[in-house]
């Protein structure tokens, strides 16, 4: 464990004089206005008095993404569970879903702008829409992957179709599910930046991503880019992570 | 409290066409009875087991427990599995008590709490895994994971304990250890036992009854009464294994398995002479 945060952390620092090193070179020999990490930081720190904070940026997309992939995690385990326990359910939706799956985010904009306009309805259902075919599909897999002889032992005991339903499938399926969900939220988020560069409304993480370019403000630029990472990375450790531990590690897989 | 197979056929239909995969079994098992089923690799003992347990319904014939015919699962009837199909998730403890969950809200919660915790710990001591209650099934070798399965049967209560080849995948050493503890605690808690195996040794060891099966289709060849030796498990095992007419016996089983129903001949030669 605590090998692994020390290698992960030289992971970063790596990361960081790599970055280090580039700019110099870009700067000096190209002369291209390349920023080093620390102006990206101090962009993020203090950002120009004409856009506004990082941080309502940073809130804005954060609500954004939370409502899309809440709506694509509560729908896209029901959807998944249906599929699961009736197969008729399950194969008049299986096409779709596969298809959906096949269909990226950003196909979804004129959809999405007819339907909704622009603003945050818009960017939420881009997430949503990108976001359930993983859970979907991974419910309905680690429902039916589920061990048939322990089906049947629930069925030896008898117990009742409510605790075979919470004390078996759902635990059973729960590592399929986790799986969806983090690349259900991985889906979302990428969703959500380019989304907000087109159909957002003045504020966001992609907005901003994308004042800093229209502004040539290279620094903020870079900055939002660490934000986004930053998130990103924050939810893996504070959500997933934990999560994955709680259905893996209980049972004894790596 | 009788078992009975009578008449039972059935096949399986799959990618090569229907196979037939037990033909014409006729079998019954007392109460009290401690009976091996003997037969090759694929030749129908877990179909008939899933029968008396209530997963498979005959194509043909009926299964019979006490005297009404099996029409599902049920707790009367536990089964010990091939891969013993503990949850993952679940530690020994919990594992066990999954099994007596629906007799929870009988009684008031904490008396009930106390009255669980006892029967647990009890069923874990008769399999010899006192102290591993909070032990996850992955920490526990295979044996001691098909001893947990065996203590999940024994706290329903069953009248009837189905083990399908329970020790198949240990080294003879450990299994020999674990027929010894099944024998004892067939002795110690009462109730009927059908046990598949496909070891001669193994079903030389344990019942009270051998029946032999042959290979697909399984029909039963034939069967010896052992009855019961010994105090417990391991006097058992010690005058059966000595004895010179368990030697003789052992060699006639693997005769009888390996002579009778080559493939091509079909079943109906020791149909006749089981009749
Ligand atoms: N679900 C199934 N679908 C198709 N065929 C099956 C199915 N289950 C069993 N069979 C067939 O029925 C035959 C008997 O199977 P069964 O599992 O009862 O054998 P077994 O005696 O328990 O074998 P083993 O000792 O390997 O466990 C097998 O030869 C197999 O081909
Ligand atoms: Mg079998």
């Amino acid at each position: 464990m605590n090998n692994n945060s020390l290698l992960h952390a030289a992971g970063l620092v790596l990361m960081v004089i790599i970055w280090i090193v580039l700019a110099v070179f870009l700067r000096n020999i190209q002369g291209k206005p390349f920023p080093y990490p620390w102006e990206a930081v101090m962009a993020i720190i203090h950002p120009g008095e004409a856009s506004a904070s990082i941080y309502l940026h940073m809130g804005a997309s954060i609500l954004r993404w939370g409502a899309g992939f809440g709506i694509a995690a509560i729908l896209g385990c029901f959807m998944g569970i249906a599929m699961a326990l009736s197969p008729k359910t399950g194969e008049i939706f299986s096409p779709l879903v596969h298809t959906l799956q096949l269909i990226p985010g950003l196909a979804w904009i004129p959809i999405s702008l007819i339907l909704f306009g622009l603003g945050n309805t818009a960017t939420i259902f881009m997430i949503a829409v990108t976001a359930v075919s993983p859970v979907i599909i991974n419910t309905r897999a680690g429902i039916r992957e589920i061990d048939k002889s322990l089906i049947r032992a629930a069925k030896m005991m008898e117990l009742s179709s409510y605790r075979t339903f919470f004390q078996v499938i759902i635990p059973g399926a729960a590592p399929s599910i986790v799986g969806g969900l983090r690349i259900a939220s991985a889906n979302g988020f990428r969703v959500l930046i380019s989304a907000e560069m087109v159909v957002g409304t003045g504020i966001g993480l992609g907005y901003s991503l994308l004042q800093a370019r229209w502004n040539l403000d290279y620094e903020a630029a870079f900055g939002t880019v660490i934000m986004i990472a930053l998130i990103g990375l924050i939810f893996e450790k504070l959500v997933f992570y934990p999560l994955e531990l709680m259905v893996r590690n209980r049972r004894g897989m790596a | 409290m009788k078992l009975e197979y009578s008449a039972v056929n059935h096949g399986f239909s799959g990618y090569a066409g229907t196979i037939p995969a037990v033909r014409n079994v006729n079998l019954s098992v007392d109460e009290g009875e401690f009976v091996v089923l003997l037969g090759p690799s694929g030749c129908g003992k877990s179909t008939l087991l899933n029968m008396a347990a209530g997963f498979i319904k005959p194509d043909e014939g009926e299964v019979l427990f006490s005297g009404k015919e099996i029409a599902g699962p049920g707790r009367e009837r536990a089964l010990v599995f091939q891969d013993s199909a503990l949850m993952p998730w679940l530690s020994v403890e919990e594992n066990i008590l999954l099994a007596i969950g629906n007799r929870r809200l009988k009684f008031s919660q904490k008396r009930n709490a106390e009255r669980l915790a006892n029967e647990v710990t009890r069923v874990l001591d008769v399999v010899g895994l006192k102290g591993f209650n909070n032990a996850m099934p992955h920490e526990l070798s295979v044996g001691m994971r098909q001893k947990v399965s065996i203590a999940r049967g024994l706290i329903m209560e069953p009248q009837l304990l189905l083990m399908d080849e329970p020790f198949a995948s240990l080294d003879e050493q450990t299994r020999l250890r674990l027929n010894r503890e099944v024998v004892d605690i067939w002795i110690r808690e009462p109730m009927t036992i059908l046990f598949v195996t496909h070891s001669i040794q193994e079903a030389l060891v344990v019942g009270t009854r051998i029946v032999l099966m042959s290979a697909r289709p399984g029909c039963l060849i034939s069967e010896w009464k052992l009855g019961s030796h010994g105090e417990s498990g391991a006097e058992r095992q010690r005058e059966r294994l000595e004895s010179s007419e368990y030697r003789d016996l052992s060699l006639e089983l693997l005769n009888k398995m390996e002579l009778c129903c080559p493939p091509e001949s079909g079943c109906s030669t020791c149909l006749e002479k089981t009749r």
